[in-house]
């Protein structure tokens, strides 16, 4: 299941998001739960109750039309383990929405057995069948079970009360309020029984996920009132684009991740050129993405901003090994070599559409002196590959303390930085408890000639080693 | 809010207002459900569904189906050839672009009313199963029209864009399938059965999956543009330097997929191809001396960088059976005798092969004593086609 770079949970850590990162981001319950006792039979009991509950409705009361409850539950076996859409705190796929149209679509005949079996469907899930995960199989049918059972009890409680479309769906929105609230509860007893944490806790943490799958419970209802207007068959018309459109997001998320890694590809050339800046770009990436969280961007603008920081420095491909690793200071001649790769950058990224319109800022980042206003592509970048430079060994300098490295972001606010991207990037790795620069870098003695300690090549930056005569 | 955006608000506004006054002048009539209808068509042609392989198909093909269930021919042109027209002032492009796409769209909605006509009139109940069967017949029209129009607006050859596009393809037809599922949908839904049903609403219920669909596209489009221009980039990056003449990674790219296309190459190893001729050079940037050194120490170089990721390790591959052709898996290795021949051309005609036939004549020439012959007398049959070619 493609996981959307940089689409990071809220509370990581948290047992819904080990459960959801467990998963792979399925919705079907695919924890890697322990083989405890306890947590066996909870399942088995869990699914035994709702086979008893079943089996009971269908001798008791009368049989829901076989058409219908084959096609649902066909869909709902088939389309379960897609997800469809990915709120910041839950993933969504059709078992809810289905489970829902099932509730509506039987409630004339079949009102509880109908919704269960079609929402018990949903834990046929191959993969589990494969690997004969029989706890899981029993747990995702008690779990599903309940739930729509839950629903159709609410629905068909109030159901009665009204007899107009809008009423009905109306009527949606507890029966979707109680197949939450089921899924909540179970959900909240498995964890807690699996961690070893109280079930209060837990169900803290879980219900903001549960409570954005209300909105695609009551497109359910409504899928559910048009199949009952029209033909149940209208149903695999409905879901057919939505699956569709599903499988060609996934498409374009690993795209993107294919894309990254292209460009991730491209920057370990430059470091077969220059082993001072491995893993410069990438950091840098990582620093931008850093400030953008802090600034609160959304998923798209954070993409773009991992992009350009990749790509920044993409001219320096063309400059001559010699020079990027030149320990003394450059001539004038050999400082316009480098600095024309600057302009190759420029040239490189107005090729790309969304870079084009910012390529000079991206590339030139160290040139903006424009600091109002909301922070630009450019501001980010600046920030962000001052810190790594200032806190990496290069050829002319080792690295400097982060220390050093935060004061000098600050001095430097609104003469260099944007002050939102630089205080973002300093609260940043504070709040995360990471540290760069000298002593923490990774194998700090792998130079086949080691620097100097402070240097005075370009950018050098040796004079804020503490210590340094004339240091500010 | 992008111009396209702004436009769609603007349509939709536009479309709202119109039908209440519609509405207020006319209480209970189908002029306001119409001119909804007529709004939709020009939202839809704002919004095209993008699928990798196919050409664009716009939301309005949904929208012409539902339509001409809802009224007569007389009406139904109207409505169309209006919304139409507006339309074609707000999609971007020349004017005889605009000219032709709008005689397009004119010729698949007259597909679209001819074949749900048809279906009435042979089948004369007029049950919901023969309306349902009239929206899959009008959709499926709108659909096979827009495809061939496509395909001769494309101009590639009559022939061999008709058998690239009409085989069914599922990752091609995907756009397809949205449309005729959604077009049915809509249509069974404004119709309703017993009761009136939703109407209008159940037009705009039912337009969520395919808006989502929509997005969906176009965000993988996007990401397609992207990384084709990413790729491009990086193809132009010896090019910029001075390392290799201007322009050589595309024209190798191109002449390469000609080949590969004579050879019946599939599309997934052309675009692999395709990859590997226009990062071929790429490997210059790790050597001491990216304008001089060997060719092998190049394609070696090109092939570490590439084979770091997956998803350029294919081309890598191709690099790869460029150097040692003997032990190279079968599918790569006419894949990298291709590019081994194609790159000779280039190198030999001096980049201008493509304005000089003495210079092609000069470069292929030097290619008949040393490479593969089959390749290089397809190499001459493309050269020749190129030039005939309008």
């Amino acid at each position: 299941m493609p996981v959307e770079a940089g689409n990071d949970h809220p509370g990581q850590g948290s047992a819904y998001s080990a459960c959801v990162a467990a998963a792979g981001g399925d919705f079907i319950v695919n924890v890697e739960f322990a083989r405890t006792r306890v947590l066996t039979w909870w399942s088995g009991s869990l699914a035994a109750v709702t086979m008893a509950i079943a089996v009971s409705l269908a001798i008791a009361g009368p049989a829901p039309p076989i058409v219908p409850l084959l096609l649902l539950g066909a869909l709902v076996a088939c389309t379960e383990h897609l997800v469809l859409l990915r709120p910041p705190t839950s993933i969504l796929g059709t078992g809810v929405m289905l489970s829902m149209t099932a509730v509506v679509v039987f409630r004339d005949d079949g009102a509880l057995l109908g919704p269960m079996v079609v929402a018990m469907c949903g834990a046929v899930f191959v993969p589990h069948l494969r690997a004969r995960a029989w706890a899981k199989i029993a747990f995702n049918l008690g779990y599903f079970g309940l739930s729509a059972a839950a629903a159709a009890a609410v629905y068909g409680a109030l159901d009665p009360l009204g007899s107009t479309t809008a009423w009905r769906l109306v009527a949606g929105i507890p029966a979707s309020a109680a197949l939450v609230a089921v899924n909540l509860m179970l959900m909240t007893v498995l964890i807690a029984i699996r961690d070893g944490r109280t079930p209060r806790r837990v169900l803290f943490e879980l219900a903001p996920g549960n409570l954005e799958v209300i909105p695609l419970a009551l497109f359910g209802v409504l899928l559910g009132e048009l199949a009952l207007d029209l033909n149940a068959l209208v149903v695999p018309l409905f879901v057919a684009p939505l699956v569709i459109a599903r499988q060609t997001y996934s498409s374009a998320a690993r795209l993107e991740a294919a894309h990254e890694a292209v460009l991730t590809t491209l920057t370990a050339a430059l470091e077969v050129k220059d082993r001072y800046t491995a893993g410069h770009a990438a950091r840098v990436a990582v620093f931008a993405d850093y400030i953008a969280d802090e600034l609160g961007l959304g998923p798209r603008a954070r993409r773009n901003l991992r992009f350009a920081a990749l790509v920044h420095d993409f001219g320096k491909l063309v400059v001559p090994n010699s020079l990027l690793n030149k320990p003394t200071a450059l001539t004038p001649e050999e400082f316009e070599v480098v600095r024309r790769h600057e302009e190759l950058s420029r040239e490189l990224l107005a090729g790309i559409d969304f870079l084009a319109p910012r390529a000079s800022e991206v590339v030139g980042h160290q040139d903006v002196d424009d600091f109002e206003g909301k922070p630009t592509v450019a501001h980010v970048v600046a920030v962000a590959d001052a810190f790594d430079a200032m806190t990496s060994t290069r050829s002319y300098r080792r690295a400097l303390s982060q220390e050093v490295a935060f004061a000098e972001l600050r001095d430097n606010i609104d003469v260099q930085f944007h002050r939102r991207c630089a205080e973002a990037l300093i609260a940043a790795v504070t709040r995360r408890g990471e540290h760069y620069g000298a002593g923490y870098e990774v194998d700090p003695g792998a130079w086949p000639v080691p620097p100097p300690a402070r240097g005075t090549g370009s950018a050098g930056l040796g004079d804020l080693a503490p210590g340094w005569e004339g240091a500010r | 809010m992008s111009t396209r955006a702004l436009r769609v608000a603007i349509t939709v506004g536009v479309t709202a207002v119109s039908a209440v006054v519609a509405g207020l002048a006319d209480p209970g009539g189908p002029a306001p459900g119409l001119i909804i209808l007529g709004g939709g068509i020009v939202v839809g042609e704002l919004l095209p569904l993008r699928p990798p392989v196919r050409g664009s198909v716009p939301l309005s093909f949904a929208v012409f189906v539902v339509l001409a269930g809802q009224t007569g021919l007389a009406r139904y042109a109207v409505i169309v050839i209006v919304a139409e027209l507006a339309a074609s002032m707000l999609v971007e492009g020349a004017f005889i672009s605009r000219v032709l796409r709008l005689a397009a769209r004119l010729a698949t909605a007259t597909a679209v009313i001819g074949a749900v006509m048809a279906i009435d009139a042979l089948v004369p109940d007029d049950t919901e199963v023969v309306q349902l069967v009239a929206a899959l017949g009008g959709a499926v029209a709108a659909l096979v029209v827009g495809d061939l129009l496509h395909a001769v607006g494309s101009r590639v050859r009559v022939r061999r864009g008709l058998q690239r596009r009409l085989p069914i393809s599922l990752t091609g037809r995907s756009a397809d399938l949205i449309i005729v599922s959604t077009a049915v949908l809509m249509t069974a839904s404004v119709e309703g059965r017993d009761e009136p049903g939703f109407g209008l609403w159940g037009l705009a219920f039912c337009s969520i999956p395919l808006l989502m669909a929509w997005y969906a596209t176009e965000r993988l489009a996007a990401a397609r543009t992207t990384y084709d221009q990413s790729i491009q980039t990086l193809s132009v990056l010896p090019e910029i330097v001075g390392w290799v003449p201007h322009g050589r990674a595309t024209r190798v790219a191109q002449l390469s997929v000609e080949v590969g296309e004579e050879l019946g190459l599939e599309r997934w190893e052309l675009d692999r191809l395709a990859t590997a001729a226009l990062l071929h050079e790429l490997g210059r940037v790790c050597l001491d001396d990216p304008s001089g050194s060997a060719p092998d120490a190049i394609a070696g170089a090109g092939v570490q960088i590439l084979s770091a990721t997956d998803e350029l390790s294919g081309a890598a591959a191709i690099l790869e059976a460029e150097l040692d052709p003997e032990t190279a898996p079968v599918p790569y290795a006419t894949a990298g005798a291709i590019l081994t021949v194609v790159g000779a051309f280039e190198d030999a005609s001096h980049g201008r092969w493509p304005e000089s036939q003495a210079a092609a004549e000069e470069g292929l020439a030097s290619l008949r004593p040393s490479y593969d012959v089959r390749t290089v007398r397809i190499l001459e049959t493309v050269l020749d086609s190129a030039r005939t070619r309008p």
